[in-house]
């Protein structure tokens, strides 16, 4: 593979017979001074330079160039054509009139002054920096009001983004994705329950960050309205890299990236496996034990012995029995170095009348953990050709992409990498002294193929077992793409129309080889996923002017969506024989085939009407129709499953009216906005059968990520039940309200940018699965009901302290607040479960109220939900479970000295809210630096506050394995109160093992002290440059650049779990602030080499 | 005025933009451990208790004896203390060493709490606690030591039976059964059936938590079987060396047995 890169690197760099044309010239501002450090760039080619002290320039035009192009911080920018020239006199004007043009909704390109609404840009150039492989990730701290969270730090997990906080209780809350106009499904599949299982992708993953020439983040329901209810989450709309009419360019680029685990919870170090104090090993006379509650480490020697599951032999206090103890260090000898290669070439160009642009991606990820991997191939095609006098414009974009990998399993499951892992006590060695344990058999089987690990082959899997034995697999191929043409009649009247695609196939096999803890049995699951969708839009669309002073511009159509996916699950359990973990050698297969189709029809109209550059007024209207919302049980009715939704929004440029000192643009915005949408998913409308698989749960349910529900076959017997979810004819429409305010201001010719948004955004009607008495017959019910309410800010400020020919700094500040609390739940439900497990869980919760019904507390969204110990809430040193949860009260401590808790704090018997995992802000600060050829930026990503509930630390705490214990056997005296009389405790205890497996570890009956601050200080990414273009001239590049790149290089963190950053129940799910043994976050180092020729 | 309406504005929203939300307050987890798990205080331990209880029969004589000895801060001294059913704590001796064994007269705690020694009934409890002084104050133990007022139990032993009238309606049954003492008062048969399971399974049973409770000559089952069902059982009579009795359980099996000393002493005069 090398060996052919290298060949089409050379075979390209022949091509070195370019000619050139060399130009020179000045820039002066309108006062006739020189403009120092202008930036002057060959269009359509990476070919510039910049003016020197006196404003002078000289720059070699590679052949085929046609303009330069003229730019400079707080100047309006220039396109001059060459037109055989060499000297070139050039006056720049202030930038009192922006020429920044954005994205916004429906791909219509918009000069940003005109916008009543707050858009952001992350360039190419940003994207290339983070230097990620999910194009999501990338995003991270680049723009405000933008939230991304890993799902794990496991090779080709899903990244989840939220823009502006939640709109929906059960539904999506993450960004729309548009590519080229279109969107782009970004469905996370589990196959298995999501607090366990693998850690899955979301399909913006198969987008190849490369081929992006940009992404416009719209947040306001303003600027999205247009795309429907989807659109209220925000959306992010990428548009992919074309061709120029430069002439022939080709773009190679590589790379190499090694990342290592930046984290990992504190673990005992010196306990080890046992109870009471006393070592016990797997097949020990002294009863073998999960835990490490035995023995200190320095008390104890290798005895020597024939022992199968320690080559050492047993361990014993008796000192002359052999050598001392030394701990096995079981994480540093599972995780590896991961490995990323990077591959991209694209081939573009074009002329006056076509454009083309091919691409290849290639990107082969190598985990941390050993045989997790990750690979993706992208092919990319971008044709625009215009015709008939420039009137018809044609372009057509397709993408293919191939992904997939293998992954291990994690989270709260048997056979999760990091449970078996981190519960694996120091005396126990998983890799059995092998040099190469992953990939020696005998660290984790025996030869009669049962498996060893700590627990003598029960408990937990041997995680060398499990990235070996239980192996998850997933093949992703897709394509998407579209085809659009437009024919301009006149100005006034436009036809366009686009046709887009998205189809995929998603095929994925499970396996548990016999023995494994998550099937001892042995199970092989096939879980195939199709899923396509189309997306039409056709429309009518002008611009002009009206009248004198006004503009207009108007896009009228309609949009028909059309999305159907196909599950086929197939389950076979119960293995024959070890060794062939295939479907056809399972004992009992069964199987459920899932078909969901979902249409949507819109009618949209916006109208832009522009006032001497000054005002600026937008409208835009939409009407859908949903098949989420059709009533099966009535005659079809195309008006209850209509609805219509409007906004305005004002752009007022007041700078064109009065001059403020030191101003050199201002705006105000103002807009409102409302966006209606169907059900969150569909068939809400109808009781549905379903076909429940053996050991895989009917619904969604609460869980322990232990158990699951009935399944068929049973006994034999097949069978289709009812879904434990009762459907509700009746939904209408939900709505989501919208305000917001912004001001854009530049200061010092645009060195200083600020801009300042404040919005509210109510979403009202929602449409949620409340759970009702199980009497019923059904779990839970879909209802109407329900609000949330939004309201946030956010500030983007811009710097450009210095700008000298040779030296320039750019500064980029992104902050974000805001605030999503639950208004109402449907009446006499306290509470809607989000994710989670049965002692703790994130749950949205109803307001609570006074005796005469005013509200006295919201919630935010998706808060944690627990049983804290009992704090002083009564103003009187006692404590009332009726009265609300305290948690700055001290303590109360159990005093009876009957009770076996005495000395030790009381449990509180109500559930609390005991952690909110929303952000309190979140900020992101780039600088951008160049001096000459070297270019350096990072970003500081800072998040303030997101509670999360560290169950990892919990569990390991339980399991005497958490460095929390090693202060075991401390006496010490609770600073509390007494429940008897309220004075001061002065009961000594000590933590000691009936403490930490009780109340005082993850098992017990509390949570509330696994709840730990998730803010953190990280610098995302740091990126070195060098262009080496200048030198290499002769041969015929335009430019070759070496850059290096680290990523979470630096984590400041209070937070003692992985990483603040990661969530267990993936991307998709929107109960967030977990916890539990995933795959731990990754730094990474990179080198990456781009030439342009 | 007009020129510097926009830094109002601005000023306006920044503020809207601090009121969208107030920080929170820093979660329980983040200062529990570091506040709550700093070493202090003393914990005292007693251990190889010698009579776990105040014998009613003879409370000149009885006492408890014990060990204690402490981790955490060395203690200067200890003070034991002891309430009487669940009242307020007196000292009813102290030490100034450790380790050391402590040795708790009946009629020491009757005379530090103020007790009448003829109101105190079977059941009653005295709970004694440990309060330890060292250099960080004085701090009491969370171990405590409860002793009841009970009398003696002696009926461990081996025995002859003699079961009739059972439940699968077999022929009278002789044999020997064993009552093993599990704890101070607290016993187990080594056959609660009486040899009828025997009889009518074929087998022994799995007796589970069973367990038969003497507190001063009342006797009472607890705990249950291994297949969930709890058992009764009925004192008949006792007379001399023969002990009259009846038993049944949940699942509906029955029988009357007569255990017989064989060791020339008679049965005390045990009743429900």
């Amino acid at each position: 593979m090398k060996n052919i890169f290298f060949l089409i690197l050379f075979s390209f760099l022949s091509f070195t017979a370019f000619s050139q044309t060399s130009i020179s010239g000045n820039i002066v501002d309108e006062n006739n001074l020189p403009v120092i450090g202008a930036n002057i760039l060959a269009e359509g080619t990476s070919v510039g330079t910049i003016t020197g002290i006196d404003g002078d320039f000289t720059l070699d035009v590679p052949a085929g160039v046609e303009n330069i192009v003229i730019s400079y911080t707080g100047y309006q920018s220039q396109t001059i054509p060459l037109q055989g020239q060499t000297q070139f006199f050039i006056t720049m004007a202030e930038g009192q009139v922006l020429d920044e043009v954005v994205v916004t909704a429906l791909g219509v390109s918009r000069d940003e002054k005109a916008l009543g609404y707050a858009v952001q840009t992350v360039s190419s150039e940003s994207i290339k920096d983070a230097n990620t492989v999910s194009a999501i990730d990338a995003l991270a701290g680049s723009a405000a009001g933008v939230q991304v969270t890993q799902a794990s730090g496991a090779a080709g997990a899903a990244s989840r983004i939220v823009l502006r906080g939640q709109t929906s209780f059960n539904g999506n809350n993450q960004a729309l994705i548009v590519v080229d106009g279109v969107r782009l499904d970004n469905s996370e599949f589990h196959s298995e329950r999501s607090l366990g299982g693998v850690a899955n992708s979301n399909r913006a993953m198969d987008i190849n960050p490369n081929d992006i020439e940009n992404v416009s983040i719209l947040k306001g329901a303003a600027a999205t309205a247009l795309y429907g209810i989807e659109g209220a989450r925000g959306v992010v709309l990428i548009t992919t890299k074309r061709g120029s009419s430069a002439g022939l360019k080709v773009d190679v680029g590589t790379g190499m990236t090694f990342s290592n685990i930046n984290n990992v919870v504190g673990l005992n170090d010196v306990h080890t496996q046992g109870y009471s104090g006393q070592w016990a090993g797997p097949s020990t006379a002294f009863i073998p034990s999960a835990v490490s509650w035995g023995a200190h480490k320095d008390d104890l020697y290798w005895d020597g012995s024939d022992y199968k599951w320690d080559k050492n032999g047993q361990l014993t206090t008796d000192a002359t029995a052999g050598p001392k103890f030394v701990p096995y260090d079981n994480v540093n000898n599972f995780f590896e170095t991961g490995t990323t290669w990077n591959t991209n070439i694209a081939i573009s160009g074009g002329s006056e009348a076509a454009d083309y642009r091919f691409s290849f991606g290639h990107s082969d990820e190598k985990g941390v953990a050993p045989n997790n991997t990750f690979t993706r191939y992208n092919l990319g095609l971008n044709l625009g050709s215009k015709a008939l006098d420039d009137k018809l414009d044609l372009r057509f974009t397709a993408n293919y992409a191939k992904t997939g990998g293998n992954r291990v399993q994690q989270g709260s499951n048997i056979s999760g990498v990091m449970l078996g892992l981190l519960r694996t006590p120091i005396s126990f060695d998983n890799a059995n002294g092998n040099v190469d344990p992953a990939n020696d058999v005998s660290s984790y089987q025996f030869e009669d193929n049962s498996q060893r690990n700590y627990r003598a082959g029960g408990g937990y899997d041997n995680p060398f077992w499990i990235v070996n034995n239980t192996p998850f697999n997933d093949n992703v191929n897709r394509f998407f793409g579209n085809i659009s043409a437009s024919y301009a009649f006149s100005d006034w009247v436009n036809l366009r129309t686009t046709l887009g695609t998205d189809f995929y196939t998603d095929n994925r096999t499970q396996r548990f080889e016999l023995g494994s803890r998550n099937a001892p049995a042995g199970q092989v699951i096939e879980d195939n996923y199709n899923y396509r969708h189309t997306d039409f839009y056709f429309s009518l669309l002008g611009a002009g002017t009206i009248a004198t002073d006004l503009t207009f511009s108007y896009n009228v159509g309609l949009n028909l969506y059309d999305e159907k996916l196909k599950n086929n699950y197939i389950q076979g359990d119960g293995l024959n024989f070890f060794g062939f973990p295939q479907l056809g050698n399972t004992g009992a297969i069964s199987s459920t085939i899932a078909n969901t189709n979902i249409k949507t029809a819109g009618a949209f109209g916006t109208f832009d009407f522009g006032y001497q550059n000054f005002l600026y007024l937008t409208l835009t209207g939409r009407n859908d129709w949903s098949s989420t919302l059709i009533d099966p049980t009535s005659e079809f009715d195309a008006g209850a499953i209509s609805f219509f939704y409007p906004s305005a929004s004002l752009g007022i440029v007041f700078t064109e009216k009065i001059d403020i000192p030191g101003l050199s643009f201002g705006k105000l915005r103002l807009s409102y906005a409302e966006v209606g949408g169907g059900a969150p998913g569909a068939y809400s409308t109808s009781t549905n059968f379903i076909l429940p698989i053996q050991n895989a749960g009917t619904i969604n349910d609460i869980g322990d990520g232990w158990t699951n529900g009935l399944g068929f076959p049973f006994q034999g017997v097949s069978g289709l039940v009812y879904s434990g979810v009762a459907g509700n004819p009746a939904l209408k429409p939900s709505r989501t309200k919208d305000i917001e305010i912004g001001a854009d201001l530049r200061f010092m010719k645009d060195r200083v940018g600020l801009d300042i948004t404040y919005y509210t955004r109510k979403s009202e009607d929602q449409i949620i699965a409340i759970n009702i008495p199980v009497s019923t017959g059904f779990q839970r019910a879909i209802v109407n009901s329900g609000e949330l309410a939004t309201v946030g800010g956010e500030v983007v400020l811009t710097l450009n302290p210095i700008s000298k020919p040779d030296f320039n700094w750019d500064v980029a500040v992104n902050f974000s607040k805001w605030k999503t609390t639950v208004e109402s739940l449907p009446e006499g439900v306290p509470n809607q479960y989000l994710d989670g497990f049965t002692g703790t869980g994130v749950y949205n919760i109803a307001p609570e109220t006074d005796d005469n019904g005013n509200v006295t507390t919201t919630y935010e969204y998706g808060q944690l939900l627990g049983n804290p110990f009992q704090h002083v809430n009564d103003g009187n040193n006692g404590f009332n479970p009726d009265l609300p949860y305290n948690p700055d009260g001290a303590l109360v401590i159990d005093d009876d000295p009957t009770s076996s808790n005495f000395g030790f704090p009381l449990v509180d018997p109500v559930a609390r809210v005991i952690g909110n995992p929303n952000p309190d802000f979140l900020l992101g600060i780039t600088n951008s630096l160049s001096y000459k050829n070297l270019s350096l930026s990072f970003l500081f990503d800072i998040k303030e506050g997101g509670d999360i509930w560290n169950g990892t630390k919990g569990a390991l705490t339980f399991f005497g394995r958490s460095e929390l214990t090693e202060n075991r056997g401390t006496v010490t005296v609770f600073d509390g109160v007494k429940s008897s009389d309220g004075g001061a405790n002065d009961i000594a205890v000590t933590l000691d093992q009936n403490w930490y497996t009780g109340n005082g570890g993850g098992f017990g009956s509390v949570s509330e002290h696994f709840i730990e601050d998730g803010s953190y200080i990280r610098l995302r990414y740091v990126t070195l440059g060098y262009d080496l273009g200048s030198v290499l001239d002769g041969i015929g590049f335009d430019n070759l650049s070496v850059s290096f790149t680290g990523r979470n290089l630096f984590l400041s963190t209070p937070y003692t779990g992985f990483d603040p950053d990661l969530s267990l129940v993936g991307a998709s799910s929107n109960g967030q602030g977990l916890d539990y043994f995933q795959m731990p976050g990754i730094k990474s180092y990179s080198i990456n080499v781009n030439a342009t020729f | 005025m007009k020129k510097y309406i926009f830094y109002y504005l601005l000023v306006f929203m920044g503020i809207m933009l601090i009121q969208t939300g107030c920080s929170d307050d820093a979660p329980v987890g983040d200062y529990f451990a570091v506040e709550q798990y700093n070493a202090r205080g003393t914990v005292i331990t007693p251990s190889n208790v010698v009579n776990g209880f105040f014998d009613l029969g003879d409370l000149d004589n009885s006492s408890i004896a014990f060990d204690l000895a402490q981790t955490g801060e060395a203690a200067s001294s200890v003070s034991v203390l002891a309430n009487y059913n669940g009242g307020g704590f007196s000292e009813v001796t102290s030490v100034s060493s450790l380790p050391t064994t402590v040795t708790v007269n009946a009629n020491d705690v009757i005379s530090a709490l103020g007790l009448d020694a003829n109101s105190i009934a079977v059941g009653d409890v005295i709970v004694m606690v440990f309060d330890a002084t060292s250099g960080g104050g004085t701090y009491r133990s969370s171990n405590t030591l409860s002793a009841p007022f009970s009398c003696l139990s002696a009926l461990a032993g081996t025995y002859n039976y003699a079961s009739t009238n059972y439940w699968c309606a077999g022929p009278d049954l002789t044999g020997e059964v064993t009552i093993i003492e599990t704890g101070a008062g607290t016993y187990s048969f080594d056959d609660w059936s009486f040899g009828s399971y025997g009889n009518c399974y074929g087998g022994f049973g799995t007796w589970g938590s069973l367990s038969m409770n003497d507190v001063c000559n009342k006797i009472s089952l607890s705990g249950e079987d291994n297949y969930g069902d709890t058992w009764e059982l009925t004192i008949n009579s006792v007379s001399g060396a023969d002990l009259d009795l009846t038993w049944t359980n949940t699942y509906g099996e029955y029988g009357t047995t007569v255990l017989t000393r064989t060791d020339g002493t008679n049965w005390p005069p045990l009743s429900n």
